[in-house]
């Protein structure tokens, strides 16, 4: 219950325009006005017109068309953003990897970004120079014989401290769905990444110390290419009590990597799996600290302080009232055990007002444009932008909302406790390379050998 | 939770699951053998949100402040911390915050007799003893600083080199044997450390570059970046010797990440002590984690060993009761089974243990006390701290604690007549050492000079204190003058730590107190600390004395406030002040806590052999900073780990 | 038009503290600590006083032409006890101490000590320590929680400017 500053709202003859002047309209204190503030203007997909249409195009940075936008314009203006860019990265991926000419975003097909580069083959043993952009790295050894598969999943949880891209991901722990079977992850970039990566050397340990200075994924001025993007994947092995049309779906080889904890066999199998959560980051001109996107399947779990009111969860269990919330399983952990008890798992942070607004007008527009689609089956969480890029005391930006957690990703950190809840832009910020200086926001750099 | 024991039942059973029983649970572990585990505390958190949000809200920024039991309430007359009463909580634990109630059982943890001295020069004296450990599944180490020296050959000798104390069992031969254990320890610690200024150090020791530390080691990360601070310390102090031996600046072997790894690369949150956010720095629930990874590790956690049982003279078992809150009742109880048991509950709890498991026939002083040993000769670094003011700015409060030290004064021929000390460089500015940010804040805010920085205070070298002479005594600023003053001062403050080795003093104990118990109703520890030698004091002399010229060799003002006279009665006795030589001291824990169940040579003097197994109970062993015979110079940590190592492979040696 | 304390509550807030709004209250406020802390000033005030101070600051602030750069006078002015009483002027002084620390102080003011008396504070809550001015004017982050990255401490900080400009 916010306390409400006992004098605050009276009204007292006042000349204030010269103090708004004066003061640089530093009152953004509508947050306490439930006693009879206006109402926030709505934003234009609240009402008329809808937004862009549906567009392969990965927009190149946030469109900002309001002339004074307060705090939450600007944060429905970087949602906006977010849905643009889940739109184009899923899009229906032609055989070059490229959108496929004439197609439309609906079916579940491969994605374009399930085309980009996965860390795995981009850090290869030794430090070798990884194939050329369009050439795929073979499987793990282990997988070999086991059939093609649109996307290789090798990575089986992830680091609460080094959150998404770790090499060692399991620090919190794992995330174990329904049906008792880990949750497995893979990290991509684009071709903007990976040419930077290459064309630097950034690919191994060696070449990152001839380098020699912190990495920066900056486009040059001017530029017209998109910039950075990395894509943080999380996805579920599809079985009992999965309605596999409600997901976006990929047949994978799910790899064990025996690297990734003590006692861990390498195993491999091609499975069916669905995409239960995605962050899409984005270095663009204007956010030099990234556009943070975060995107969950609509199933997966239940918000706190909000009703429990669906059939089904992927990660949580209405009948099960013993079930300690957002706690991860007792070691050793294992993935491939046949069976972990499931985590039960509930959101920390609601979703916004407006952020459900947008989400309700795209998943409409996107069953309009192709009924029945998967994709209108996921949401944004929300979007985390920098509200002062350049504040030279704060190299992270002041980012908004100051936390951001996908409970697919930072299951177990999702609260609101400086540094040490999940906060896309404060942790990345931390991020390295194997020589110790600054990777620009990205941990996949450490991983060179 | 419920114990699963596998057929066979356990090979060890451990008490505590600190960095020394997490180290041997993994090694164990690792090795086959089924290990069980009992902790008292809670189980490691799913993450830091919980310790950190209390140490963001904790008024007091102790080095126990993130951790349960909770440290403060709402204040009342006569507890004016709201300290709760350690009758009411089922684990609790000794704190910083208790020092200051040492005289009140309702407040303290530590039972304390009333002071027996009737002058403070009366080595006699007793105070309250200086250091705190945490009772949760990680230990001690979520609030250590990762300081991870190498004690020094002559560490390991000093009776036989200087006729003080002690030795080690075995002496210089028992440092020999341990030397490949330090460095397994660096690894499992992951140091961070340059390896030429460390061969530059033990070079001055005289010791032989070897594997260990010359030039065919390195460690496992590079060193940490020394502070702006450290330079200015480092620039100067060259000038200067003590005792003969010439001052030099060594960066510190530190337990934190300086490249990114399994944890994150140290950002420098300035934090070490109480909790590190991100994880940068080493702490047990690293190994404990890795230890449980392997599949032959269970662990019991709010379960307190409460009685440990003979048959014969070997151990057959470990009482324990469990809680299901700090508050509540005892929710069950058992006996846990090995074949091998070690306790690793610190230096305070272990002897309390052995001291409570008195009703075995036989052993009627307690288990492993035939030596009568249990419990004594409790030390720690106790610590004089010195602050000043620099000259020019040297951006305080920024990095790691600490980065650097001054290690020179470790050994030398001086130690047949005072204790040794290392000088820890600090980069909290008056954090500790004066409460601040707050204290200078308050000063200059309301009026005060808790600082000295806002009145007519004077130092010892009759330097005028008041941090802007044309301002008044007790000004009150805001605005822009409030914002220069105050960077003015805190980009300027600097801080040394000595930490001063003390001797065993079989007076120096723990014992249980027959009046005061926890809520479990277990006796809580008696405690009785002096500190008597002659050797031990003069360090402090020294120590300041060489404060003034560092002080003064970089130009700076030192503020170092001499404590008031001691009171020596009544429930405001002063708990850390002596008198000697004509000057008053206050002394500092380093969070040290040494000695209470030693090694020794013989069964008469001590409560283990080398092998850091009870001479009465050939299946029990113990480990931890409670084992060391002295305190020697360095920070205890790295020697715990590389001790716990050493006992890990005699307990598997044992099993054969 | 509502009469909107806030504004006058950081526009005071400037002149006590020597921070720009910008620092303390930025147009994009992602902690919104202001509101926190005006309700802080409120609650552990008798009951209408900070009302009182704000509409002092506020005369004054108008008399003077509502002029920028102007806050650091008029509060100096009413720290001077102009029209302000002993226990206000202490409360504004209270008030300086929550901006910088975070915490809201219990003076124990003891003009025989030579110390002048002692100062207890209460954290409000993290937000408001990891937003105290005091790391910001010593040019440096709160303890436990940086932004800065390995080895920043090697380095001279940005300069005072920077901190009395920028929120963090």
């Amino acid at each position: 219950m916010p306390h409400i500053f006992r004098t605050y709202p009276r009204a007292l003859p006042l000349a204030a325009a010269a103090l708004a002047l004066a003061l640089g309209a530093c009152s953004d204190g509508q947050v306490r006005s439930e006693a009879g503030a206006p109402p926030r203007p709505q934003q234009k997909w609240n009402n008329a017109p809808p937004p862009p249409p549906l567009s392969s195009t990965i927009p190149q940075d946030v469109s900002v068309p309001q002339s004074n936008p307060d705090l939450q314009a600007l944060q429905d203006d970087f949602d906006l953003f977010s849905w643009q860019s889940f739109i184009a990265v899923n899009w229906p991926a032609g055989p070059d990897g490229n959108p496929k000419p004439g197609a439309t975003i609906g079916p579940d097909v491969p994605t374009v970004w399930e085309n980009w580069k996965e860390s795995r083959e981009i850090f290869l043993p030794g430090g070798a120079t990884p194939p050329p952009w369009g050439q795929d790295t073979p499987p793990p050894a282990v997988c070999k014989g086991l059939g093609d598969a649109t996307l290789h999943l090798t990575q089986v949880g992830k680091t609460p401290n080094v959150l998404d891209e770790s090499g060692e991901p399991f620090e919190t722990g794992p995330l174990i769905d329904q049906n008792g079977q880990y949750v497995r992850f893979a990290i991509l970039t684009n071709q903007d990444m990976f040419d930077n990566i290459v064309s630097n050397g950034l690919y191994s340990a060696a070449g990152q110390k001839k380098f020699g200075k912190p990495a920066n994924f900056a486009l040059p001025p001017n530029s017209k290419q998109v910039g950075a993007i990395m894509v943080k994947s999380a996805w579920k092995v599809l079985g009992a009590n999965d309605v596999a049309a409600r997901f976006h779906t990929a047949k994978a080889l799910v790899y064990t990597n025996p690297g990734e904890h003590e006692g861990v066999q390498a195993a491999c199998k091609l499975q069916t799996v669905g995409l239960v959560g995605l962050h899409i980051a984005h270095k663009t001109q204007g956010e030099p600290q990234w556009v943070w996107s975060s995107f969950e399947h609509v199933d997966n779990v239940p918000t706190q302080g909000e009703p429990i009111d669906k059939a089904h969860y992927n990660f949580y269990n209405k009948a099960c009232t013993t079930c300690q919330v957002n706690q991860p399983p007792p070691r050793p952990w294992n993935p491939n055990n046949a069976y972990t008890q499931p985590t039960q798992v509930m959101r920390e942070i609601a979703l916004t007002d407006s952020t459900k607004r947008l989400n309700a007008t795209y998943q409409a527009l996107l069953s309009k444009n192709y009924p029945g689609t998967v994709w209108a089956n996921y949401e944004l969480i929300s979007t985390q932008w920098p509200t002062n890029a350049k504040n030279p005391i704060d190299p992270t930006g002041n980012p908004a909302p100051a936390f951001l957690a996908n409970t697919t990703l930072e299951t177990y950190i999702q609260g609101r406790v400086p540094r040490a809840s999940s906060s896309c832009m404060d942790c990345h910020n931390n991020a390295t390379m194997t020589t110790g200086l600054t990777s620009d926001f990205t941990y996949l750099l450490q991983r060179a050998q | 939770m419920s114990i699963a024991t596998p057929p066979g039942g356990f090979d060890v059973v451990i008490v505590g699951s600190g960095i020394s029983g997490s180290i041997i649970a993994y090694q164990l572990g690792k090795a086959g053998k089924k290990v069980l585990i009992l902790e008292g505390g809670p189980p490691v958190p799913k993450s830091r949100e919980a310790y950190l949000q209390t140490f963001f809200t904790a008024n007091a920024k102790t080095p126990e402040s993130p951790y349960p039991p909770v440290l403060q309430g709402a204040g009342s007359a006569g507890n004016p911390l709201g300290q709760p009463d350690p009758a009411t909580l089922n684990t609790p634990r000794y704190t910083v915050l208790q020092i200051g109630a040492w005289q009140n059982p309702k407040q303290c943890y530590f039972v304390y007799g009333a002071q027996a001295a009737i002058a403070a020069t009366d080595p006699q004296m007793t105070f309250a003893f200086g250091s705190s450990y945490e009772r949760v599944a990680g230990g001690t180490t979520w609030h250590w600083l990762g300081t991870s020296l190498m004690h020094l050959p002559n560490d390991f000798q000093l009776k036989t080199k200087y006729g003080q104390g002690v030795d080690w069992p075995g002496g210089i031969a028992f440092y020999n044997q341990l030397l490949p254990y330090y460095r397994a320890a660096s690894d499992v610690i992951g140091v961070s450390s340059d390896r030429d200024p460390m061969v530059d150090l033990y070079k001055t020791f005289n010791v032989q570059p070897s594997g260990v530390y010359g030039p065919n080691y390195d460690f496992p990360m590079p060193g940490i970046v020394m502070s702006l601070n450290d330079a200015l310390y480092q620039q100067k102090v060259t000038s200067l010797k003590v005792d003969g031996i010439p001052l030099f600046v060594t960066p510190t072997p530190q337990g934190r990440n300086s490249r990114p790894g399994k944890r994150r690369q140290c950002a420098g949150n300035t934090n070490c002590i109480p909790i590190c956010p991100i994880q940068a720095k080493y702490d047990g629930t690293v190994t404990l984690a890795e230890a449980l990874q392997t599949g032959n590790v269970q662990i019991q956690y709010q379960t307190v060993a409460s009685n440990i049982r003979l048959s014969g003279s070997q151990v057959s078992g470990i009482d324990y009761l469990t809680y299901d809150t700090q508050t509540g009742p005892v929710s069950g109880r058992g006996t846990a089974v090995g074949k091998r048991y070690i306790l690793a509950a610190h230096a305070i709890e272990t002897p309390k243990l052995l001291l409570m498991s008195n009703g075995n026939p036989g052993f009627p002083n307690g288990v492993a006390n035939g030596s009568g040993q249990v419990g004594r000769n409790l030390m720690d670094h106790v610590m004089y701290l010195a602050w000043g003011l620099a000259k020019d700015p040297i951006y305080a409060f920024r990095g790691p604690l600490s980065t650097s030290g001054i290690e020179a004064a470790r050994d030398g021929a001086f130690r047949s007549q005072r204790a040794a000390y290392r000088i820890e460089i600090g980069n909290e500015g008056w954090n500790w050492a004066a409460n601040d940010p707050n204290t200078t804040l308050a000063d200059f805010v309301f009026g005060q000079n808790n600082s000295q920085l806002n009145g007519n205070s004077v130092n010892a070298q009759g330097q005028k204190l008041r941090f802007d002479p044309n301002l008044p005594a007790f000004s009150q600023l805001y605005g822009s003058k409030l914002v220069q003053t105050l960077n003015g001062v805190y980009i300027r403050q600097l801080r040394l730590g000595y930490l001063i080795e003390q001797l065993p003093d079989p007076d120096n104990r723990v014992t249980l107190s027959t009046q005061y118990k926890d809520h479990l109703g277990l006796p809580r520890p008696q405690v009785t600390y002096r500190i008597r030698e002659d050797y031990v004091r003069n360090a402090f002399v020294s120590a300041k004395q060489v404060s003034t010229q560092i002080f003064q060799a970089l130009g700076a003002t030192e503020y170092t406030m001499p404590p008031a006279d001691a009171v020596l009665s009544g429930s405001g006795a002063s708990s850390s002040t002596f008198r000697y030589q004509g000057q008053n001291f206050v002394f500092y824990g380093a969070g040290h806590i040494i000695g209470t169940y030693r090694m020794g040579s013989s069964a008469a003097n001590s409560v283990l052999n080398a092998r850091q197994q009870s001479w009465d109970h050939e299946n029990l062993y113990m480990v931890g900073s409670g084992v060391f015979p002295t305190t020697a110079t360095a920070n205890p940590t790295l020697t715990i780990a590389a001790l716990a190592l050493q006992a890990a492979d005699n307990v598997l040696k044992d099993l054969g | 038009m509502v009469f909107d304390y806030m504004d006058y509550f950081v526009s005071m807030s400037v002149g006590l503290t020597g921070f720009s709004s910008d620092a303390i209250a930025p147009q994009l406020d992602t902690i919104d600590i202001k509101s926190a802390y005006l309700a802080a000033f409120d609650e552990n005030l008798p009951t209408g006083m900070a009302e009182q101070i704000l509409e002092r600051y506020k005369t004054l602030f108008v008399a003077g032409g509502s002029k920028p750069g102007s806050e650091e006078q008029i509060v100096g002015q009413m720290l001077g006890g102009s029209g302000t009483s002993a226990a206000q002027i202490l409360a504004m002084r209270q008030l300086i101490f929550l901006w910088y620390a975070g915490a809201w102080p219990t003076v124990q003011s003891d003009g025989n000590s030579s110390t002048g008396g002692q100062t207890f504070s209460t954290v409000l809550s993290a937000d408001s320590y990891t937003q105290g001015l005091v790391w910001r004017v010593m040019q440096s982050h709160p303890m436990g929680s940086t932004t800065y990255n390995y080895g920043y401490w090697a380095s001279n900080p940005p300069p005072l400017s920077a901190y009395l400009e920028n929120p963090v």
